[in-house]
């Protein structure tokens, strides 16, 4: 069980921050814009091919897996863009483009007194691929002969797969019953194959509706539905 | 001072163990780069706290220590890392800035509240909205890019008088990007994003909104690709504005749930 998975319902968190800015430092903006370019040249796209040099996979799922790898005390003890650092800034050094010594000391660098000019240069079909992905998604909707186990009013069971390092299944709702709400019309894909965790490949998917009731029984709110768009993986017949 | 030694040092036994599992997948020495020169501090300097004294009330965890330099070194790693990026050739020198221009001008909260105020002023279109949400905001004059990165399937969950949605995502932080832009920090907080599962009208309250037990919540968690957002009820007092006056009072945090507008 991994405490990342199980955030939802999580009991004794005290007063919400209402910080309402996207970026509370200025360095945030640099690690976010980051992301965006890596999955904007992420290599599965069909997008026209360009000079970067960037040759691999980088999704959201790869940023949600480091996260919810993470111990779960750094998770709470790291602010949310300190996680997007950690992780990006290991991606580049564990699959080859830059070196850990590199980073460290050009780190050093930007701390010393006299710090480098900021890098430029560049082949601007890069910043147009980027653009493109932003205008255009990442549609994850496929079609086939599939049909959607389930239809809308119908009782289904929420497994209780395997835990694995990535899940796109909120730990609250597991072994719970829920009733379908919406049947989305097509077949999705998942950003990667969570292996026994079920997702990956294109399935059904619905938003099911659960009453918190039978979540948390006596302790919660009296007139309330909580719904969640669900794969078809997660789910199954309730007999 | 070499940071590898002193974060080696001051690491706890439960510390590494974690490092060498997490190793490969995420790179915890550049995640604790933070926690790396925490032993600047005299008072965290390695050795100088033992294992029954940081058991003590008084001497709190290392692991919840920051340093006082947390910020400027995250800030430089984070300069380096772009900068390395761009003399090898991954990105350019302007891909960020593109990237953040981006969102200032084509994917924001500025898209969102033109959907929104053309709702409050169209009923047809509200209704559409609701069932078919792509499709009714296709009919918009809006930027490109409305069916674009992490909006490519949206839906808006519609209030009423005796109905208040709140969209949330308790595993990350999905969010309607084209109609909405980035989410602020709240929405991505644990804290939030555990509470308002279980106890929405409470967590609603401490956000200044106040939704009478006669009202139903529905909470929507975004687990799969579908990416949500709310349609707040017109407020009074706005009879006769127009639609780009009434869009100018539709707030994020009203689409999401969390303020009446």
């Amino acid at each position: 069980m991994k405490l990342q998975h199980y955030l939802g319902g999580l009991e004794g968190l005290g007063p919400i921050d209402f910080e309402k800015r996207v970026f509370v430092q200025d360095w945030e903006k640099r690690i976010f814009g980051v992301h965006v370019a890596m999955m904007a040249l992420s290599t599965q796209l069909s997008l026209p091919a360009t000079p970067s040099k960037f040759k691999t996979v980088w999704t959201w799922a790869d940023l949600r897996k480091g996260a919810e790898s993470l111990n779960p005390f750094d998770y709470f003890k790291f602010r949310y863009y300190e996680k997007w650092l950690g992780g990006i800034s290991g991606y580049f050094v564990s699959n080859g483009y830059i070196t850990q010594e590199e980073l460290d000391a050009r780190t050093q660098q930007f701390l010393s007194a006299t710090p480098p000019a900021p890098a430029a240069g560049g082949d601007p079909a890069i910043d147009q691929r980027i653009n493109t992905y932003l205008v255009e998604g990442d549609s994850p909707k496929r079609s086939g002969a599939m049909t959607p186990k389930f239809a809308k009013g119908e009782k289904v069971y929420v497994k209780n797969v395997p835990s694995v390092e990535h899940t796109r299944l909120p730990g609250y709702l597991r072994d719970h019953v829920g009733i379908v709400d919406t049947v989305y019309p097509g077949l999705y894909t998942y950003l990667t194959n969570t292996g026994p965790d079920g997702v990956g490949d294109a399935m059904p998917v619905y938003c099911v509706k659960f009453d918190p009731q039978t979540i948390w029984k006596g302790n919660t709110d009296a007139k309330a539905e909580i719904y969640a768009d669900l794969y078809e993986a997660y789910l199954e017949k309730v007999n | 001072m070499s940071s590898e030694t002193t974060d080696r040092s001051a690491a706890s036994p439960q510390e590494l163990a974690s490092a060498q599992e997490n190793a490969l997948r995420f790179s915890r020495r550049n995640l604790l780069i933070a926690g790396a020169t925490a032993a600047a501090s005299p008072a965290f300097a390695p050795g100088s706290v033992t294992p029954a004294q940081a058991q003590a009330p008084a001497t709190p965890p290392q692991r919840f220590q920051y340093p006082p330099n947390r910020e400027a070194l995250s800030a430089a790693r984070a300069k380096a890392l772009e900068s390395l990026l761009i003399e090898k050739g991954v990105i350019t020198g302007q891909s960020v800035d593109s990237v953040l221009s981006f969102f200032e001008t084509q994917m924001g909260p500025f898209n969102g509240a033109k959907v929104v105020a053309r709702a409050w002023l169209d009923p047809a279109f509200k209704q559409r909205l609701g069932e078919d949400t792509p499709a009714a905001i296709a009919t918009l004059d809006l930027p490109k890019g409305m069916a674009g990165a992490e909006g490519e399937h949206m839906r808006a969950a519609v209030n009423s008088p005796t109905l208040h949605n709140l969209v949330i995502c308790t595993l990350c932080s999905c969010y309607p990007w084209p109609v909405l832009g980035l989410p602020p920090y709240w929405y991505k907080d644990p804290t939030f994003r555990s509470r308002a599962a279980r106890e929405p009208r409470v967590v609603l309250k401490e956000f200044g909104l106040d939704i009478p037990p006669s009202v139903e919540i529905k909470t929507w968690d975004s687990s799969a690709q579908i990416r949500w957002f709310v349609v707040p009820e017109r407020p009074p007092g706005t009879d006769g504005m127009s639609e780009s006056e009434l869009a100018k009072l539709v707030t994020p945090e009203g689409m999401m749930g969390v303020a009446m507008v």
